[in-house]
């Protein structure tokens, strides 16, 4: 009687675990996603400042990479005129995102999340059904590839295959080795994505950001289209704009707007630690507050 | 129509009988993958240069062969799916690793049951464009031709090209038309590319390599500037699909496969490291000087000769050198 008691228990235990389990495996984050700016508003709205690596653990081959960027490129560089952000990035832009689940009809399991975002038709394929990544050959994309685990009730995803982009949008470079880690965790409406990002050829740590989305479902993700074109006269003695090393006028333009010593501002895993205030020293100038537009006023 | 046999014994055999007879190509540590580019248009991964592979209802069509080591292993791959005989074979330059493999590729457009690896039932003797005798055509650009037979002794005798070309050249196989086009000093004087129009797939040999710095060789007739013009027809050829991303494929001499927005990045890379080396020596600075300056330093960690193309100091050594030459 003892014995069938406790096989009886151990059945409904692993009953219980298995219904927990697929439960946890079931966790929906389909619907239509607004983005919210309360996090790096500055950096992702208007747009980062020239020079202004802080934040960013770079190295210092991705530090001489952004000084002698001249952000010209983006308009002579046609081919960059319609280019995607990279998957680490675009969760930071400012288009609504629409995620949808795709259900195996024979297991009614989720085999992957879609996800689109309004700007450059940005679509990822997340896949759940445990596959292994392309070749290390194989094409890498904008976007990536990506796969993901539950983790309880957080998705964590891994993506590799990307291309190379950019870290910050003001000539911090990522490259096509880089992976990246997210983090997708649920409150009610509201979606947290927490992305890890780790590249051994310009960061020295990895790069932590977080974005947070709120669910409307009044929200509509649009057809985006792109055409490149010449968008100023270009040079054919400078096809590639770029400064030559040392010789950037604008480096210290964003540290003098916000009375920021150079030095926190030049990027760097050190810069990212509270012991740094103290190295870094008080603000330059007098201390004010003001945006690009309203500092010379 | 391709004719895909999974697990085909003959062939099989034929890969064993080859290993015992050129080696294992387990000196190869990664392992051989042929990856489909697109269209008719595979890559060989993971010997010690990139095989472009076109194959169709006709033929195979290489770009560049690999070390005879792993020509066993690349044939049972391809034999997977196709049953057809060698063709053509396009060699992108003179370089040992692009056209190791000749000699033996050469043996196997025989009709079938003559050649190590021809299959299926027998069809008629090859017509052999350019006076190929065992029906495989073997192009490279003259300048290949010229330096391997006036320049270079160090090579071992291998089959080389059976038709040469001086500036383009084209055909049709598969159902596509095929360009060569011939980038005159860029890695060597004798570089080509290969266009597969209908697939929309280019072969660049070393003239893009992801993640390696170029290796322009100067006493090759390579030039910086001719690399970057390379680079730039390159470009031209290419049309990205929707958000700079797919359409035309390019599969390098070495790595992964890219499309254009990869070429960019790599142009970029030459154009701006150019443009510093030219600004230092419009300020009189040394060899020397320009190494104690390096130049390359942001690029390193993405190009440099860990990776196990030229290292920064032979890479900035080269664009002088092309920079100061008369």
């Amino acid at each position: 009687m003892k014995t069938t008691t406790l096989v009886r228990s151990l059945l409904c235990a692993l009953i219980m675990l298995s219904a927990s389990i697929a439960t946890a495996q079931q966790i929906d984050f389909s619907g239509e996603w607004r983005p919210l700016f309360h996090e790096d508003g500055p950096e992702r709205i208007p747009g980062p400042g020239f020079g202004d690596f802080s934040g960013i653990p770079i190295n210092d081959a991705a530090r001489m990479r952004g000084e002698s960027y001249d952000p010209n490129r983006i308009s002579v560089v046609t081919e960059y005129i319609c280019r995607q952000h990279g998957g680490d990035y675009s969760m930071r832009g400012l288009a609504d995102i629409r995620i949808l689940r795709e259900i195996d009809p024979l297991t009614q399991q989720a085999v992957a999340f879609h996800t689109r975002i309004g700007f450059h038709n940005m679509e990822r394929t997340i896949w759940l059904d445990g596959r292994d990544h392309p070749p290390a050959d194989a094409p890498h994309t904008f976007q990536g590839f990506s796969t993901g685990v539950w983790e309880g009730n957080m998705l964590t995803i891994t993506t590799t295959h990307l291309k190379q982009n950019y870290l910050r949008r003001n000539g911090l470079p990522a490259s096509s080795e880089r992976t990246f880690t997210e983090h997708w965790l649920l409150h009610g409406d509201y979606l947290t994505v927490v992305t890890v990002i780790d590249d051994p050829v310009f960061l020295s740590e990895p790069l932590v950001r977080s974005q947070d989305f709120q669910r409307d479902p009044s929200r509509r993700v649009t057809f985006n289209n792109c055409e490149y074109t010449t968008e100023v006269p270009i040079n054919p003695d400078n096809l590639v704009p770029h400064y030559l090393p040392g010789r950037n006028p604008y480096l210290e333009e964003f540290a003098e707007i916000y009375h920021l010593p150079m030095s926190g501002v030049r990027g760097g895993a050190e810069t990212l630690y509270p012991e740094f205030r103290e190295e870094m020293g008080p603000p330059v100038g007098d201390e004010i507050y003001c945006t690009n537009e309203d500092c010379d006023a | 129509m391709l004719h895909k046999k999974i697990f085909n014994v003959p062939t099989l055999c034929r890969a064993l009988a080859l290993s015992l007879l050129f080696g294992s190509s387990a000196l190869y540590a990664q392992t051989l993958q042929l990856l489909h580019v697109q269209g008719n248009v595979y890559m060989l991964s993971g010997a010690d240069v990139n095989v472009t592979v076109q194959i169709g209802p006709e033929s195979l069509v290489f770009v560049d062969t690999p070390d005879p080591q792993v020509i066993p292993e690349m044939m049972a791959l391809i034999r997977e799916i196709s049953d057809r005989p060698a063709r053509y074979v396009i060699n992108t330059a003179l370089d040992q690793q692009h056209i190791a493999g000749n000699d033996i590729i050469n043996t196997m457009g025989d009709e079938a049951g003559i050649g190590l690896f021809s299959f299926g039932p027998p069809r008629p003797s090859p017509v052999a464009a350019g006076g190929a005798s065992g029906g495989v055509t073997i192009i490279g650009h003259e300048n290949v031709l010229n330096r391997f037979y006036l320049t270079e002794n160090d090579i071992p005798s291998l089959t080389l090209t059976t038709t040469y070309f001086t500036n383009t050249k084209d055909f049709y196989a598969n159902g596509e038309s095929i360009v060569i086009y011939h980038l005159p000093n860029a890695h060597t004087d004798g570089d080509s590319i290969v266009y597969f129009r209908g697939s929309d797939v280019i072969s660049t040999g070393d003239i893009y390599i992801p993640g390696q710095y170029p290796d322009i060789d100067i006493e090759r007739g390579g030039s910086v500037d001719g690399e970057i013009a390379a680079l730039q027809l390159i470009l031209a050829l290419m049309v990205p699909d929707l958000f700079a991303e797919g359409g035309t494929y390019v599969v390098p001499g070495h790595g992964r496969i890219g499309d254009e927005i990869d070429i960019v990045e790599y142009r970029n890379m030459i154009y701006i490291v150019r443009d510093r080396i030219q600004d230092m020596i419009d300020r009189n600075f040394s060899l020397s000087q320009i190494l104690a300056e390096d130049p390359t330093f942001d690029y390193d960690t993405e190009y440099g000769g860990h990776r196990g193309g030229p290292s920064n100091e032979e890479f900035i050594t080269a664009v002088y050198q092309s920079l100061t030459q008369e």
